[in-house]
C-alpha cells in the first residue's frame, strides 16, 4: 500500500531535487555562491500561478515560469559579475530579500500576504493531474529531464569551462574564455530550473503566498548542496532524499511538539556544521567551497 | 572505503529511515475503541503561541468529552500535527493524518496560508476541516471546510458603529499589520466607517515581524486623530501602545480581537489601559463562557483565550454531532448537520454556520481596565 | 514631524550600529562574515532575561555577568567552530556558511529552551518620553544613542592606541606580515571575537530592554547590521557605524514618502545597490 503520505513526500523530494541540482550547477560547478536561489523559485511560482489562474495552458505557464526566472537570473548576473565569494553571497541574498519585499507589497499583482489560492493542477492533452499519483509521475518526469539536461551540461566542454572558472577564474580568462559570459549562462540556467520547480510547487500546493519564499526555505536547499558534496549530482540526490525524510520519523516518535519543530532546524544546522568541520567535501563532493 | 560501498551504505540508510517510519506508523496500538480526530496547529514557528493556546483548549475539551462518556461509550483521541505555520508542512501533516492515521475530521489550522493549502486535500478526501483562519478566500474553499470564526465585517461593523455613534468621532487614523488578517480587518473597518460618513485621515501599515512602529506612529501623530484603530496581534499591539505612550500620543486606541492577549498588558503596562476592542465572544453571563475562561486560564494563563474558546467549541460541536450520526465518522452526515447549526451556545458565545460554512458569532466590546480584559460598559 | 523622524532614525541607527560594530570588528580582523553574530546578540538578551527576570539577580549585576558571558560565548564559538575550520584551511565562504548553520542552530535552541512567546525584561517603567528639540525620546533611547557614540569613540581609540588594537589592525591589514613581526593571528582572532561579542552583549541588553525578546530577533538584527556595515564599509568599524546610522535614517525618512510596508524593502534595496555599485562601502578601501 503506497499511501498518499509517502507520495506527498516523494513529490516534495522531487521539487527539492530540481531546486538542489540547479543550485548545484551554480554553486558546485561554477563556484557562484548564489544565496538568492529562492528568489528564482518565487518568481517561477508566481508567474506560473498567475498565468494558470488566467487560463493559460500548462505548456505556456510552466515554461514561462522557467523563462521568466531565467531572465531574472541573467539580469542578476550582470551587475554581480565582478563580485567574489562572500560579496556575491550577500548580493544574491539581498536580491532574494528584494524579491520577497516585492511579492509582499505589490499587492496589485500578487495580492501580497493574501496569496494566490485555487491554482489549478496541470492539464495536459485533456488529462488533469489532480490526483497525487499522477502528479508524482509528472514531477518525476520533469525531474528526470532536468537532471539529464544539467548532467549533460556538466559533462560537456561548457561544463568543464565552468569548473575551470570555479577553480581559477583568472587562469581561465587568460586562456581566452569569456568567464563573465559563462557565469551568466550558468546562473541563468540554474534560475530556469528553479523557476520550473516553483511552477511545480505552485501547481501542487495550489496556493502560494510570500511566506513560502523566505530565507527559511533556502536553508534546506543550501544544506543539501553542501552536504551532498559540491559538484556532485549523485551526492545532491542522496542528500535531498535524506534531508527531506530525516525529520519525518520525529512525528511518530512522540516527542512533545515543542521539540519536534525546532528539532528540524536543529538537525539541519548540526549536520551542516558537522559536515563542514569534519567532511567539508560532503558525501560525494569533488571540491571544497572556495 | 570504495565509492560503491559508500553508495550501498547510503541506500541502506535511506531504506532504514523509510522502514522506521513505516514500522512506527503501523505499530500504533490498535485502539479499536477510540475515535481519532486530527489537529493541525502551528506548534512551533512564528505562530507558536496560537498553536499552544489552541492545544490547551482542545485538551481541555477532550478531557471533558471523554469524562462524559465520549461518543456513545467510545473515547476520542486527538492526534496533533505541527504545521510550523507553513503551507507545505501543513500539507504534509494533512496527508499523514488522512492516510496513515485514517482520520476523517481535522481541527485547525490557524494560519490562513496553511488552511488554503490544506483545503483541496480535505475536499478531495471528504474530510471535514474546521479552521479559525480569517482569510476571506476560505469562504469558498470547499464544502467540507468550515470556519469557526466570524467574518471580519462583524467586528468592523460593531467597531465602526462604536466610534461613530457612541464616541461620536468622525475622523480616525488606522494602523494595521500587513498580513491577511490585518488587511481584512482594516479594509472592512474603513468600508464600514466611511459608510457611516466617517473619514480615515491616514492609514499606516507594517510588515509582520516589525518591532519599531515609531515612524508610523509619528506620521499618525502628525494628523492628530482622536481615535486610532489597530488591526494587529497582541504582541504588536503591546509594542504599539508602549511606543505611542513614549511618543506622547494622546488618542483613544481601539482594536480588533487581536488586541486580546496577555502580551498587551505585559508589553504596554499602563499604556494599555482604556483600549477598547471588539471580540467575538461569549457574554460572560451566559452559561459556559465564564466557566471556560476560568478553566482555561487555570491551565494557560498567558494563552489567547479567544482562540482557545473557538477550538474548544469546535471540538464540542463536532463531537455533539457525531453522537447524532449513525456512523460517528460519516463525514457526509456530519457535514449536513454542521450546516444546520444555529445559535449553538458555547465558550465563544453563540455560533451559527452559514451556507458557506462560515460562522456568525456575537461580537461584543471589551476594554482593558486595571490590567484585566473586561466587558466594556458604555 | 521632521525632528521626530530624525530622532527615530537616530535610535534605529544606534541599534543597528551596536550590532554592526561588533560584527565589523570581527570581519575586519578575521576576514569572514560571521552571521551568527545576530544569534550572539539574541542569546545574550535571553541570558540577561535568565539572570534578571528568572533568577532574580540584581539588575546591574546581571548586566555585568551578561556582558562577560557574551565575550566568553564569542570566544567559545571561535574556539570550537571557526578555529577548527581554519585549521583545515577553510575559505571564508565556508566560514560564512558555517556561521549560517550556527545561526540556525542557536535560534532553534533558544526556541527550544525559552519558547516562542515574547519575553520582557521588566526593568524600565513605561512612561512618556522627554521632550527634546520638538521630538520625544525616552531615557532608554538616549542611553542607546549615547552608547553607540561612546562605543564609536572607544573602538576608535582602542584600535588606534592600544597594543591589542594595533595588533588587530595589523592582522587585518596583512596577516602574513603581522605574523612575521611576531603577532599571533589566531590570538588576535580570539580577541576580536571576545570584544566583538561583548559589544554584541551590550547590544543584546539594550535591544532586549527596548524591543523585547523573541527567538528570531537575531536574524532580523544581523540583516540590518550587515546592511549598515556594507553601506559604511564592512572592513571599517567606524564605517559600519556610519552606515548603520545612514540606514536608520533612510528607513525612517523613506517611509515618510513611501507606503510603510516598504520599510524593509528600502533596506534591502540599498544593500543590493551598494553591493553592486560600491561593495567596499562609503569608508572602505577597495580590496
Amino acid at each position: 500500500m503506497i499511501s498518499a503520505y509517502f507520495i506527498h513526500l516523494l513529490i516534495l523530494i522531487g521539487i527539492y531535487l530540481i531546486l538542489a541540482i540547479s543550485l548545484q550547477l551554480s554553486v558546485g560547478f561554477t563556484g557562484l555562491l548564489n544565496l538568492g536561489h529562492i528568489a528564482f523559485y518565487c518568481v517561477g511560482a508566481y508567474a506560473s500561478a498567475l498565468l494558470a489562474l488566467n487560463g493559460f495552458p500548462f505548456w505556456i505557464y510552466f515554461l514561462a515560469a522557467g523563462f521568466l526566472a531565467m531572465i531574472f537570473g541573467f539580469l542578476l548576473s550582470i551587475p554581480t559579475k565582478k563580485l567574489k565569494g562572500d560579496y556575491l553571497a550577500l548580493a544574491t541574498l539581498g536580491f532574494s530579500f528584494v524579491i520577497y519585499a516585492v511579492a509582499l507589497n505589490w499587492t496589485g499583482l500578487t495580492r501580497g500576504p493574501l496569496g494566490l489560492p485555487g491554482i489549478p493542477r496541470p492539464t495536459l492533452f485533456g488529462f488533469t493531474f489532480s490526483d497525487n499519483v499522477s502528479f508524482l509521475i509528472l514531477t518525476f518526469i520533469i525531474v528526470l529531464i532536468s537532471y539529464l539536461i544539467i548532467k549533460k551540461i556538466t559533462i560537456s566542454p561548457f561544463g568543464k569551462v565552468l569548473e575551470a572558472t570555479r577553480d581559477d577564474e583568472l587562469a581561465t580568462r587568460v586562456l581566452g574564455k569569456n568567464t563573465f559570459k559563462m557565469k551568466s549562462i550558468s546562473l541563468a540556467t540554474s534560475a530556469f530550473f528553479a523557476g520550473l520547480a516553483g511552477s511545480l510547487y505552485a501547481s501542487y500546493i495550489t496556493f502560494i503566498d510570500p511566506s513560502s519564499f523566505t530565507l527559511l526555505q533556502l536553508i534546506p536547499v543550501l544544506c543539501i548542496v553542501i552536504i551532498g558534496g559540491l559538484a556532485s549530482l549523485k551526492g545532491t540526490i542522496i542528500a535531498t532524499i535524506i534531508l527531506v525524510l530525516l525529520p519525518e520519523p520525529l512525528r511518530f516518535i512522540g516527542f512533545p511538539s515543542s521539540i519536534v519543530g525546532p528539532a528540524r532546524q536543529i538537525i539541519y544546522g548540526l549536520i551542516l556544521l558537522l559536515i563542514l568541520v569534519y567532511r567539508p567535501k560532503g558525501f560525494y563532493g569533488k571540491v571544497e567551497l572556495e | 572505503m570504495s565509492k560503491t560501498l559508500q553508495t550501498i551504505i547510503w541506500i541502506v540508510i535511506i531504506v532504514v529511515i523509510i522502514g522506521v517510519i513505516w514500522y512506527i506508523a503501523s505499530r500504533k496500538p490498535a485502539e479499536e475503541e477510540a475515535i481519532k480526530i486530527g489537529a493541525i496547529l502551528p506548534l512551533t514557528g512564528k505562530a507558536a503561541s496560537y498553536g499552544e493556546s489552541a492545544k490547551v483548549a482542545l485538551d481541555l475539551a477532550l478531557e471533558e468529552i471523554n469524562k462524559q462518556g465520549g461518543i456513545n461509550g467510545r473515547n476520542i483521541e486527538l492526534i496533533y500535527e505541527d504545521s510550523q505555520g507553513q503551507p507545505q508542512m501543513g500539507v504534509s501533516a494533512a496527508n499523514k493524518l488522512i492516510t496513515l492515521d485514517k482520520i476523517n475530521i481535522i481541527l485547525g489550522p490557524v494560519m490562513s496560508s496553511v488552511t488554503l493549502a490544506v483545503a483541496p486535500i480535505v475536499e478531495g478526501n471528504k474530510v471535514i476541516l474546521m479552521t479559525i483562519s480569517s482569510a476571506p478566500d476560505i469562504t469558498y474553499a470547499g464544502d467540507y471546510v468550515f470556519r469557526n470564526r466570524e467574518k471580519t465585517t462583524q467586528q468592523s461593523e460593531k467597531m465602526a458603529d462604536f466610534i461613530f455613534k457612541i464616541l461620536e468621532i468622525k475622523e480616525i487614523a488606522t494602523l494595521y499589520m500587513n498580513d491577511d488578517t490585518g488587511k481584512a480587518h482594516h479594509s472592512t473597518l474603513v468600508e464600514n466607517f466611511e459608510k457611516l460618513g466617517g473619514e480615515v485621515l491616514i492609514s499606516e501599515t507594517y510588515n509582520p515581524g516589525a518591532v519599531d512602529f515609531r515612524t508610523q506612529l509619528t506620521k499618525i501623530k502628525a494628523v492628530n486623530p482622536e481615535v486610532i484603530h489597530l488591526a494587529s496581534k497582541p504582541k504588536d499591539v503591546g509594542m504599539i501602545l508602549k511606543q505611542a505612550k513614549e511618543l506622547a500620543i494622546e488618542a483613544q486606541f481601539v482594536g480588533t480581537s487581536g488586541s486580546e492577549g496577555e502580551e498587551v498588558i505585559e508589553l504596554a503596562g499602563e499604556a494599555a489601559e482604556g483600549l477598547v476592542y471588539s471580540v467575538p465572544s461569549g457574554d460572560i453571563t451566559k452559561p459556559g463562557v465564564a466557566e471556560f475562561y476560568e478553566k482555561y486560564q487555570e491551565k494557560h494563563e498567558k494563552g489567547y483565550v479567544e482562540v482557545g474558546a473557538l477550538f474548544y467549541d469546535s471540538l464540542k460541536i463536532i463531537t455533539m454531532l457525531m453522537k447524532e450520526c449513525e456512523n460517528p465518522i460519516d463525514t457526509n452526515c456530519l457535514k449536513e448537520k454542521l450546516y444546520q447549526i444555529k445559535d449553538y451556545q458555547g465558550a465563544s458565545g453563540k455560533t451559527s454556520f452559514d451556507e458557506y460554512g462560515d460562522a456568525t458569532k456575537t461580537v461584543i466590546l471589551k476594554t482593558i481596565k486595571n490590567g484585566q480584559f473586561v466587558p466594556y460598559e458604555e | 514631524m521632521f525632528s521626530q523622524l530624525f530622532i527615530n532614525g537616530l535610535i534605529a541607527g544606534a541599534i543597528y550600529a551596536l550590532v554592526a560594530s561588533g560584527f565589523s570588528l570581527i570581519y575586519s580582523t578575521c576576514k569572514f562574515i560571521h552571521f551568527a553574530h545576530g544569534a550572539v546578540v539574541a542569546v545574550t538578551a535571553y541570558i540577561l532575561y535568565l539572570f534578571f527576570s528568572l533568577l532574580g539577580l540584581n539588575f546591574w549585576l546581571a548586566v555585568i555577568l551578561t556582558i562577560i558571558f557574551a565575550g566568553f560565548f564569542g570566544w567559545l564559538i571561535n574556539k570550537i567552530l571557526y578555529k577548527k575550520l581554519r585549521k583545515r584551511k577553510a575559505s571564508n565562504v565556508i566560514l560564512l556558511i558555517a556561521s549560517v548553520g550556527l545561526l540556525i542552530l542557536l535560534e532553534s535552541l533558544i526556541l527550544l529552551f525559552f519558547g516562542a512567546d515574547v519575553k520582557t525584561i521588566g526593568f524600565i517603567k513605561i512612561a512618556k518620553g522627554l521632550e527634546f528639540l520638538g521630538a520625544i525620546i525616552t531615557p532608554l533611547q538616549i542611553v542607546i544613542i549615547i552608547s553607540s557614540f561612546v562605543l564609536l569613540f572607544l573602538l576608535f581609540f582602542f584600535t588606534k592606541k592600544s597594543k591589542i588594537g594595533k595588533a588587530m589592525r595589523a592582522v587585518a591589514d596583512n596577516r602574513d606580515v603581522a605574523e612575521i613581526v611576531g603577532i599571533s593571528a589566531e590570538k588576535m582572532f580570539s580577541w576580536s571575537f571576545i570584544i566583538g561579542s561583548a559589544i554584541a552583549g551590550i547590544a543584546g541588553i539594550l535591544v532586549g530592554l527596548e524591543q523585547n525578546l523573541e527567538p528570531t530577533m537575531g536574524t532580523n538584527l544581523i540583516i540590518k547590521g550587515f546592511t549598515g556595515a556594507i553601506i559604511g564599509g564592512i572592513g571599517s568599524v567606524p564605517g559600519a557605524i556610519l552606515g548603520s546610522f545612514l540606514l536608520g535614517f533612510s528607513e525612517n525618512f523613506g517611509i515618510w514618502f513611501l507606503p510603510s510596508g516598504y520599510k524593509d524593502a528600502i533596506a534591502f534595496i540599498i544593500l543590493f545597490v551598494f553591493l553592486l555599485a560600491r561593495p567596499q562601502g562609503i569608508l572602505g578601501r577597495k580590496k
